[in-house]
């Protein structure tokens, strides 16, 4: 029988905001903010850890909740936490490129990380297309990461089983992308079509079904925004992440160029922790498999979680697992 | 065969039902009105297991075989309502336009020849979607329906009464599998692509007509602002050039890459 408290719990936690750790704003160019988490330890261990999600949706759900929060998890273990927010892309940002994304903001925010804490190097964590970003960069800027983490991040994107690539190759992205931006409603419906049963029928079943537990209620819309919170894309850096990754698999063949300059995973050589989703549909586990033949390092680690993409940051098991492995992993690298 | 076990199907029922009075036009609840189709959805599909249960031991393939049509059509009613926003119109309109375009209005009757093409390329893409689909339901609806009776036939002795929401799951994995095994399929990636492709034709046609509209106004248009921007762009990148040699850090010691290379030579345990 339906929980006679399911439809006004879920009426009063519709508006539960996502975000639970504290945080300053520490630097703005246009819509890209850079944050400093404010620490939860007695005291840091090396040097500042900095966070590069993905440009298609919200970072939010590094730190969606209390009991659901990489970030703060890691600030706990006494982690220096700095995240790179990409904002909303509007109509002026049409022409902003992958270049201007690595080479330009993510740059600028290492070196506003390494002058405010008077270093030469840092630990960068990129999550699912920001841990492309962040291999991209730390191939061009090898002498600016101490260690690299990436998180669900795709390196080969021609794997047998990576429905979006095999989907991605089919379409004129160019003509798609046209002169604009690329709507993130239209991502939304890419991403639903790849389990459309589960994710836009069960998933509310069960919903339904389920007990009226306020704080079950209030996490399951947190996920739900940020689900669907889903920024437009800036249509130079789509155009170019569509084509140069998805259709023509270039960074894990050595021919991504990032303006003008090739990247080459080799030049990575700085420790490596690739943690894997191992039940990924997104991101299929074999495309992130492939970062330890890629790099140049001969410190690579590999964590992998029998997970999805998204479990790996809200479930129980993640919580538990994914913030010790990524703090012991750095504070044996400090 | 043991029926009982349909009963565990009240849950759904009560669901439907339950949700039905907040999804209605005028519901205290604003915003549940999308729950409507959901809660229908349900009370379907509960009724339709509950006939399959009633026929079954009566004309088991005659029962199956309505199991799977109703799995099948209610489940391509998903896909209809997901691309209605994006439903255009087809043949006839496009007949009218496949004459050659002639006289003053010559470029615009072309401009609206290009867009009636991308829009029956876009129908055809979508009806192409829609028979895939339907081979992933049908292959779905056959393999659910036939795991049920096997689950319920004498030899495999008297069937445990499966929880509602078991049954729901294994009907929600057994159509995931088909439908991953149609979606990555050439054919399916095929229309797919086709479908999107077209339908960035069609918007690039209706961008152009309401420039040279916007023109004929002295309205602004996308690609005035899109000059601008670049140019905007331009004397950014200049006076970043202009500033970068005052700005730029020091270069990292030298000593720091060939120790960070040193510490990435240890291989540490896997």
């Amino acid at each position: 029988m339906i929980d006679p408290r399911l439809l006004p719990g879920l009426l009063a936690a519709r508006d539960a905001a996502p975000g639970c750790s504290a945080k300053d704003l520490v630097r703005r160019s246009g819509k890209v903010r850079l944050y400093r988490y404010r620490p939860l330890a007695q005291d840091t261990k090396g040097p500042p850890l900095l966070i590069v999600y993905a440009l298609v949706n919200r970072p939010y759900m590094m730190d969606l909740e209390e009991n659901r929060s990489l970030i703060r998890e890691l600030l706990k273990r006494g982690v220096d936490v700095y995240l790179v927010d990409w904002g909303y892309p509007d109509g002026a940002d049409r022409a902003t490129s992958l270049a201007d994304y690595v080479d330009g903001e993510l740059a600028a925010c290492v070196e506003h990380v390494l002058a405010a804490h008077r270093i030469d190097d840092l630990n960068l964590l990129g999550v699912c297309q920001g841990g492309v970003l962040s291999l991209c960069y730390t191939a061009l800027h090898p002498q600016r990461v101490r260690n690299l983490v990436t998180m669900v991040t795709p390196v080969d994107f021609h794997t047998p089983r990576d429905l979006l690539s095999k989907w991605a190759r089919k379409i004129d992205v160019a003509a798609f992308v046209g002169r604009g931006n690329v709507a993130g409603d239209a991502l939304n419906a890419l991403f639903l079509a790849l389990m459309p049963f589960r994710l836009a029928q069960q998933k509310y079943v069960d919903l339904w079904l389920g007990d009226a537990d306020p704080a079950r209620l209030e996490s399951f819309m947190r996920v739900e925004r940020w689900i669907f919170d889903s920024p437009d894309q800036a249509g130079a850096a789509f155009r170019e992440f569509v084509t140069w990754c998805y259709q023509e698999n270039r960074l894990i063949r050595g021919t991504l160029e990032i303006g003008d300059r090739r990247v080459d995973l080799k030049k990575i050589v700085c420790p490596v922790l690739n943690i894997v989703a191992a039940r990924d549909h997104i991101v299929p586990r074999e495309a992130s498999l492939a970062l330890r033949d890629a790099v140049g390092s001969n410190d690579y680690r590999l964590e992998e979680f029998p997970l999805g993409h998204i479990g790996l940051y809200v479930s129980a098991r993640a919580r538990r697992e994914v913030p010790a492995a990524i703090a012991d992993w750095l504070a044996a690298r400090a | 065969m043991n029926h009982d076990w349909w009963s565990a199907f009240s849950p759904f029922t009560a669901w439907a039902q339950a949700a039905a009075p907040f999804a209605a036009p005028g519901s205290p609840l604003p915003g549940a009105a999308p729950w409507a189709s959901l809660a229908t959805a349900a009370e379907r599909f509960a009724a339709a297991f509950q006939r399959y249960a009633a026929d079954a031991s009566r004309d088991p393939a005659g029962a199956a075989s309505a199991l799977s049509e109703f799995l099948r059509d209610q489940s391509l009613d998903l896909l209809r309502t997901s691309l209605s926003g994006g439903t255009v119109g087809a043949g006839g309109e496009a007949a009218a336009f496949a004459i050659p375009a002639l006289g003053l209005t010559r470029e615009h009757q072309e401009r609206a020849q290009r867009a009636a093409a991308a829009a029956n390329r876009m129908a055809e893409a979508q009806r192409r979607l829609a028979w895939l689909w339907t081979d992933a339901l049908r292959d779905a609806a056959t393999q659910f329906v036939a795991a049920l009776a096997s689950a319920s036939t004498p030899s495999a002795g008297p069937a445990a009464a499966p929880d509602a929401r078991e049954l729901y799951q294994r009907w929600v994995d057994t159509a995931e599998k088909a439908y991953a095994q149609v979606a990555h399929g050439e054919a399916f990636a095929a229309a797919l692509g086709e479908f999107v492709n077209a339908s960035a034709r069609l918007r690039d046609e209706w961008q152009d007509m309401v420039e040279h509209w916007a023109k004929s106004i002295d309205l602004p248009t996308r690609s005035e602002l899109d000059t601008l921007g670049e140019r905007l762009r331009a004397v950014e990148a200049r006076l970043r050039d202009l500033h970068a040699p005052a700005a730029k850090r020091a270069p990292a010691k030298p000593g720091n890459t060939a120790s960070r290379a040193r510490r990435g030579k240890r291989r540490s345990p896997q």
